[in-house]
């Protein structure tokens, strides 16, 4: 269990720059996740701490202990791979203990040390057995014993449950998440799949274009958004933007369609009023909106309507008899309303 | 649509037809001409095993046999492992990479036939250059396909230049198909470059160099064209492989009967060897 | 090998020509004859003559030495009507006649027997029937570099065959040749046993058993043994003459450029070295063992008739037309082989026989010439011996590498008893 820093790194290859200064800091035992939509340098990040890439400038310390320069074999990680890797001529008990055996561990600890890892992963049935035998499901743990079992100062994960099934993805998170909290071991986990970055993480890099656009915890920034892009990267159904203007203290539309507005933003300024679909309830003397589609899953409805001429979802915690072109009114809880700016994002 | 249980062989027909005609009738024809002998006026006539018999009785079949095999022990290794070394070499792309891509490749382009008159040429004991450059050097002429001692490893290199560009392309393509992150995982558990190559890189080229291996046995085993050019068998039969046997056997001294007894015996011989190296190749993880 | 389309064009017009003249039957096809090797300028006229003659075309391929009889091994294995006829290697006669592949030319041939040198017609017969129509025989005498004799301070050999020399003097004499004019004092104009065959028999080695089948006890006698490391001690002891230049051709180069003082060769040569303007040689008798007893090197082309050709008629013309005086007196003067037809030799015998050098010649026909083995199985004898001598050449143990010949030849021979 290490710290591990990062400080102005920096990656190009050639003369495509993947990361652009890059700062951050992971406390010991925390479980950071890095998300960001494809290529915004997430990959890159976890692969220079690795020791995979070298950096092109800044720094990087593992333990307090820089290892800029150093090899993969001397940083001390774990990695679990988004192909998992594994060794495909090895059984799944040599896959696991092949660090340790590289490391000179005298076989017999390395068999308990494989034989306790298989155990947390559920895994004591298959050590026998070849990759080229295993489900998906049971590679990523096979995968991710072969990371555990000998204790690395950090773990990185690279999107390791994008390739399983929406049921089994589910379920492999609840399990990382719970072999994190056992063993507490520093973990970056790069994820493009934002539930998963909400669900396991202690706290949420948020990254895009090989800058880091925000960080902290999962909830703080589902709810304080630093701006538009955060906001609309976190959530799912994504946030309602409705762009107008500041007047009179509201944000109109372009058709004259007034929303309520927090105060302080400066007359006339172009903004994006923003509002999570689950914010938004119907009815009272709330702004007008047309029906377009009605989707019921069941425990929720989801609306898509249109707000003075502007696409806009609405998810409803219930079930809602409503029909296609019905007009209705919405009220979004005033305490929820997000400004942004409209030309750069930021929050206002 | 009409699909009945014959329609895949329908498909498979031109392709087993191609095999029948090319591949087993040849054999059936050489296994069958094997058990017999033909009169000096041309007739064919049963010769029983007489003509196995009498090549196993042969000192010269035995020189043969040995001198084969030999070649094959010592070519087809030093070829799979150069091929491999250059295929590493390769693989790591570097500055003016494709100066020694192209080099490697070249001898591909020219025919076994035509590098060894090209090699005639070059060896020449009097009017080679390569003399030239080794008296030059200080070295001194070497006799090269001349020389009873020297023309084994002369035909040895000569087609191991031809050889392990060409074997090379096979191992690349192999080593292309290793998952860049398997090797990565290696480097993440601690493995030093030399234990990547030989706990993970050398196991997973199992399937590519088991093929090369036997492909390469397969060729060699028939290594027939430098022989004929350069060194007829000799000197003092010191190169007269099976196939040359065979060969003079069935063209020069109208002995088709001898001929395809040494031409079956090297069928049946090259089956048992490749069965030994595919079974020596296999990984553990085929053994299911 | 060099299919002359020249010569194709020529036999397709001469079959149209053919046609109207009435010569004979209308002949689609021309003949198709695989040749010798030598240079085109020694093939292409006689081909021409004969189109010319008769009207019927030739499609000739020059073949070097090597591919021409594997060629035809190959080609007349297959016992089809190809070739039409070809060039036949005089000892060979028996081999290809036993398994069927020469047309008897007894009745073609029907009294113009006497016509030609008695000799030659015992190269091409075999079970006394005429087999292969005889073109000419060979000799093989001593050519020398005036020039480097002078320089070398040396008196000029006789020519007279009564003072031959001794391989014992010639040997000395290519000592002190060897570096001081030329690069090589002396050389072999090839390596095979036609050549270095008369060195085994002038030891007084038999070379074959006498049923003719037989090479153990003879290859590899003492005396052959012996012959033959006097040969390899010109290249690996004494070093005077140039090792591994197996090529056609390339010892003329040699000696005609200078590089080589002396050469037993053919009488091509007389003609041959005549391109060579610098140079100036003299010609003396081959050279014998002081123990032994001069012998020389004969034998020569035939051809041959497949008697499965399609063309039978057309083929039999063209060697009816090759045993006229003007046809052979054409080849004479192309290829200068001592010719197979007295006839020649009385018309040249003011002009060309004049020469001291063919002196020479009719005296070792007369006297010391010795056919080549005669065995049907002249071609495996042939072959492995050929082997032996390169090897024997490049420095393999003598007595091992005759061992291992005999032995094999014995081995082939086996079909023949």
């Amino acid at each position: 269990m290490s710290t591990m820093s990062v400080r102005s790194l920096t990656k190009s290859f050639g003369r495509t720059e993947i990361l652009r200064g890059i700062d951050l800091d992971v406390a010991a035992g925390e479980f950071v996740a890095l998300v960001g939509p494809s290529g915004c340098g997430k990959s890159t990040l976890l692969r220079l701490i690795a020791g995979l890439e070298g950096a092109s400038g800044g720094r990087i310390e593992i333990g307090g202990r820089d290892v800029t320069r150093l090899p993969p074999k001397g940083r001390d990680v774990a990695m679990v791979f988004q192909n998992y890797a594994l060794y495909p001529h090895l059984t799944v008990g040599a896959n696991m203990g092949f660090s340790l055996k590289l490391r000179g561990t005298p076989k017999r600890k390395i068999d308990a040390m494989v034989r306790e890892a298989a155990a947390v992963l559920g895994l004591d049935a298959l050590l026998e057995r070849y990759p080229g035998q295993l489900s998906g499901g049971q590679r990523q743990r096979v995968a991710t014993g072969r990371a555990i079992v000998r204790n690395p100062a950090l773990f990185l994960f690279d999107e390791p449950l994008s390739n399983l099934d929406a049921k089994l993805r589910v379920e492999m998170r609840t399990q990382i998440k719970a072999l994190h909290q056992r063993l507490q071991v520093t973990t970056i986990y790069v994820t493009h799949d934002q539930i998963e970055a909400m669900t396991m993480a202690d706290r949420v890099v948020v990254m895009r274009a090989g800058r880091i656009e925000q960080q902290g915890a999962p909830l703080e920034l589902y709810d304080r958004p630093a701006n538009a892009f955060v906001a609309g990267f976190l959530g799912s159904p994504s946030m309602n933007f409705l762009e107008g203007r500041i007047e009179g203290g509201a944000v109109a539309l372009a058709d004259g369609t007034r929303l309520p507005a927090p105060g302080g933003a400066a007359e006339g300024r172009r903004v994006l009023w923003g509002m999570r679909p689950e914010d938004i309830e119907i009815g009272g003397e709330g702004m007008p909106a047309q029906v377009e589609v009605v989707e019921p899953t069941g425990p929720d409805t989801q609306l898509a309507v249109r707000i003075g001429g502007q696409a806009a979802t609405v998810l409803l915690r219930r079930r809602a008899v409503l029909h296609p072109g019905e007009q209705i009114r919405l009220s979004p809880a005033a305490e929820r309303i997000h400004l942004f700016d409209a030309e750069t994002g930021s929050r206002l | 649509m009409n699909y009945s249980r014959w329609t895949p062989f329908l498909f498979l027909a031109p392709a087993l037809a191609g095999l029948a005609v090319f591949r087993f009738a040849p054999i059936v024809v050489a296994g069958a001409g094997s058990f017999s002998g033909m009169t000096l006026t041309g007739a064919l006539e049963f010769a029983g095993l007489e003509n196995y018999r009498w090549l196993l009785t042969d000192p010269a079949f035995w020189d043969s046999l040995r001198i084969t095999l030999i070649f094959n022990l010592i070519i087809n290794p030093l070829q799979l492992a150069l091929a491999f070394l250059l295929a590493m070499l390769i693989f790591q792309p570097g500055r003016g990479i494709w100066v020694y891509r192209t080099l490697l490749v070249l001898p591909m382009a020219v025919s076994t036939g035509l590098s060894a008159v090209l090699f005639k040429l070059v060896l020449d004991p009097n009017l080679g250059p390569l003399n030239g450059i080794l008296e030059w050097a200080g070295i001194g002429a070497q006799p090269f396909y001349r020389a009873a001692e020297q023309a084994m490893g002369t035909l040895i290199g000569i087609a191991t230049w031809k050889g392990a560009g060409y074997w090379m392309l096979f191992l690349l393509a192999g080593l292309h198909a290793i998952p860049a992150s398997v090797q990565e995982a290696a480097m993440i558990d601690g493995a030093t470059p030399w234990q990547r190559f030989r706990l993970v890189t050398l196991p997973l080229m199992r399937r590519p160099m088991a093929f090369v291996l036997v492909a390469d046995t397969a060729i060699n085993f028939l290594f027939f064209a430098p022989v004929y050019i350069l060194t007829g068998g000799g000197p003092n039969g010191a190169t007269s492989v099976l196939m040359f046997e065979a060969y003079r056997s069935a063209f020069t001294f109208s002995d088709i009967g001898r001929a395809l007894a040494i031409s079956s015996f090297l069928l049946a011989i090259l089956a048992v060897i490749i069965v030994l190296e595919f079974r020596l190749m296999r990984s553990p993880e085929d053994r299911r | 090998m060099t299919i002359q389309r020249r010569q194709f064009l020529a036999g397709a017009s001469g079959a149209v020509l053919m046609g109207t003249t009435g010569l004979a039957r209308a002949q689609t096809a021309s003949l198709s004859v695989p040749w010798m090797g030598w240079p085109d300028e020694q093939v292409a006229p006689l081909m021409d003559a004969f189109e010319e003659a008769s009207g019927i075309g030739i499609e000739y391929e020059r073949l070097p030495i090597t591919e021409l009889f594997n060629t035809l091994e190959v080609r007349l294995s297959a016992r089809n009507g190809l070739p039409d006829a070809y060039l036949v290697d005089g000892p060979l006669t028996a081999s290809y006649a036993a398994r069927g592949h020469l047309m008897a030319l007894d009745g073609l041939m029907e009294g113009e027997l006497g016509r030609y040198v008695p000799s030659t017609l015992v190269q091409g017969s075999y079970d006394d029937t005429l087999y292969a129509l005889p073109l000419g025989t060979s000799s093989q005498v001593l050519f020398y570099n005036k020039a480097h004799f002078a320089e070398a301070g040396l008196a000029e050999p006789s020519a007279d065959p009564a003072d031959r020399m001794t391989w014992e003097a010639l040997l000395e004499l290519a000592t002190a040749l060897t570096g001081k004019a030329g690069e090589f004092g002396f050389a072999f104009e090839n390596t095979n046993p036609y050549q270095l065959l008369p060195l085994p028999q002038s030891w007084g080695a038999e070379v074959i058993g006498p049923d003719g089948l037989t090479a153990t006890g003879y290859v590899d006698s003492q005396g052959f043994i012996d012959a033959m490391t006097w040969y390899q001690e010109l290249f690996t002891r004494h070093k005077v003459a140039p090792a591994g230049t197996f090529e056609g051709g390339i010892m003329q180069e040699m000696f005609g450029s200078g590089q080589v003082s002396m050469m037993v060769g053919g009488t091509w040569n007389l003609e041959g070295l005549k391109r060579f303007a610098d140079l100036d040689f003299g010609v003396v008798p081959h050279p014998y063992f002081a123990s032994g007893k001069p012998v020389t090197a004969t034998g020569s082309w035939h051809l041959g008739i497949n008697p499965r050709s399609a063309n039978l008629e057309a083929a039999k013309a063209f060697a009816t037309w090759l045993s006229t005086p003007q046809a052979m007196d054409l080849f004479f003067s192309l290829r200068q082989y001592p010719p197979a037809l007295e006839q020649i030799w009385e018309e040249r015998a003011g002009t060309t026989f004049v020469d001291p050098a063919w002196e020479i010649v009719q005296y070792e026909l007369a006297n010391t010439a010795t056919p080549r083995p005669i065995t049907p199985g002249y071609r495996e004898y042939e072959e492995f011996l050929r082997g032996a001598m390169r090897d024997i050449q490049g420095g393999a143990d003598v007595a091992e590498s005759l061992a291992r010949a005999a032995a094999s030849i014995d081995r082939e021979m086996r079909k023949y008893r």
